[in-house]
């Protein structure tokens, strides 16, 4: 039994990987315009069909299908940053989910009209020999999905910390104010932050699809479903509780998957959340963050 | 270098500020002061494209920038009411956002210069802005905006809430700017600092210009308070 436990950490660390990465696409968009994109996993999953279109058409192989996927998920983001959140007033939070909800909803059945089946194959990495590491399997997939997930946070880190970029959308998720009276171009930071956070959730996406070998439309409810659940683990607004509630959130499932099967793993999921919303509604790592910046507002 | 024509601004039925006009020449200061709800903030704000202008028309260096954003305004920098830092910037963080968008050499010349300015902020490079006391976070404020190497700059209220050593340190470093040949317009609510140190006035009244002129003497300076004070019903100017 504790052998199974270590197999399905070392499984939920890979799949909450990508979990982490579409909480952190979530968690960019919420800093910076203090709105929720729910129409952020519809945007991936327009990525994952264009990447699933290229390779039924022409065969493509993966790096065509991944640059495939990020083009969808950009171009898909674009469009949602443009009718829902640059044409609506900063302050009117709930007319941008409103109207990101009607554009999950058109985004979908256009793709559904596009691709009437059920499902579509997606090009997948397990077709490489899974690894024996003593009595623990990794399978070649999962470890790609984490390495690739782990580059991509490392980067992220970069670019935050060292460049002009990342220092104004740090500002922008801090006080909006202080970028304005800073000269900063908040609406094109917040443009390309959109942009960004797209760029990661497509990443999420392709590893997912290329992990499980076939897609269906619902993957964008998924998706979003999944980077809401880690965000509100992790703490809104905090790329680290992000990352700390998808990893989580991950690992939770796959224990539940293994020993109370799928219909029990969707049980827990929903539990977590609620118990998190409970006893943690700032999330694992919100509450710190959350203290500390009150405190600095209150002492400028 | 400024010139105003006016302007006005209104925040949804209330006129903030009425046909107000104004003109800043190279090297000048300006002072403008009021009551609270006279218009100062709004001016200001107006100018540098933070609110939106209801009508009138704002030129520097002969270039129309009425209602453009601060970030397309090549020579003017603002150090805004409150001082308004983002908390979990470093100084160091803080002066690069200032810069804009410069290179690595012109951002260390320019930083360079701030920091012999302010050497307080030399030693807190790392230290986090929210956690620097008031005097502090207004030398940063002020520090972010000569980041941009302005020729124009808008302070609001840069005293505000300091004890009155850090104020008058204040006025000290703006004596040295206006020395370095840089034009201020200051909003002030220390009306007799701000008179002392400007070259010229102008008087905002319930968002209209009820006085503008030279700086005042000590006895023409008394006769403000009654302006602000509302006493003077018949909105002559003062001088």
């Amino acid at each position: 039994m504790l052998l199974d436990i270590v197999q399905n950490t070392l499984d939920g660390l890979a799949i909450g990987s990508a979990y982490g990465l579409l909480a952190i696409g979530f968690t960019l968009i919420f800093g910076v315009m203090r709105r929720l994109n729910i129409a952020f996993g519809p945007s991936i999953m327009v990525g994952i069909f264009a990447g699933a279109w290229l390779h039924s058409q022409w065969s493509a192989g993966m790096i065509p299908v991944f640059l495939a996927t990020l083009a969808g998920a950009v171009l898909a983001s674009a469009y949602v940053e443009r009718i829902s959140f640059a044409a609506i007033r900063g302050d009117a939070a709930l007319a941008s989910m409103a109207s990101s909800f009607a554009i999950w909803m058109q985004l979908e059945e256009a793709v559904v009209h596009v691709f009437p089946g059920r499902t579509y194959a997606f090009p997948t990495l397990q077709t490489i020999p899974m690894l024996e590491i003593g009595p623990v399997f990794l399978r070649p997939e999962y470890l790609a999905m984490f390495l690739t997930a782990a580059a991509l946070i490392l980067l992220l880190q970069w670019i935050l910390t060292r460049t002009r970029f990342g220092l104004e959308v740090r500002t922008l998720a801090d006080n909006p104010e202080a970028a304005r009276v800073s000269g900063v171009n908040v609406a094109q930071v917040a443009f390309l932050t959109f942009l960004l956070a797209a760029v990661i959730g497509g990443v999420a996406g392709f590893l997912i699809a290329a992990t499980d070998g076939q897609i269906t439309p619902k993957i964008g409810l998924w998706a979003t479903m999944k980077g809401l659940i880690a965000m509100v683990i992790g703490g809104l607004g905090s790329l680290r509780g992000a990352l700390i509630g998808g990893l989580v959130l991950g690992v939770v499932e796959a224990q539940a998957q293994w020993f109370l099967g799928a219909a029990g793993r969707e049980i827990v999921t929903y539990t977590l959340l609620f118990l998190a919303l409970v006893m943690l509604p700032s999330g694992l790592a919100g509450r710190a963050d959350a203290g500390a910046r009150t405190e600095a507002l209150r002492r400028l | 270098m400024l010139e105003v024509a006016a302007l006005s601004v209104s925040h949804g039925r209330i006129r903030a500020l009425q046909d107000v006009s104004l003109t800043i020449s190279p090297g000048e200061v300006l002072a403008v002061a009021g009551m609270n709800g006279a218009g100062k903030s709004s001016l200001v704000n107006a100018i540098c494209g933070l609110a939106q202008a209801r009508s009138g028309r704002v030129t520097f260096d002969g270039r129309d920038i009425t209602g453009q954003p601060l970030h397309r305004m090549d020579g003017i920098a603002l150090m805004p009411e409150g001082r308004i830092l983002a908390p979990s910037l470093t100084v160091a963080e803080t002066l690069r956002l200032g810069a804009g968008r410069v290179n690595r050499r012109e951002h260390d010349q320019c930083r360079a210069k701030v920091l012999a300015r302010f050497p307080e902020l030399g030693s807190r490079l790392g230290q986090r802005a929210g956690t620097l006391s008031g005097g502090e976070a207004t030398m940063l404020a002020l520090g972010r905006a000569l980041m941009a190497s302005p020729r124009l700059l808008l302070l609001d209220e840069p005293t505000l809430g300091l004890s009155p050593s850090a104020a008058e340190r204040v006025f000290h470093v703006l004596e040295e700017l206006r020395n370095d040949g840089l034009t201020l317009l200051l909003v002030e609510q220390n009306i007799h600092m701000a008179l002392g140190f400007a070259d010229r006035y102008l008087l905002l009244r319930h968002g209209l210009a009820v006085g503008a002129g030279r700086t005042p003497t000590r006895e023409q300076a008394e006769r403000f308070e009654e302006v602000l004070l509302g006493n003077n019903s018949t909105g002559e100017n003062p001088c």
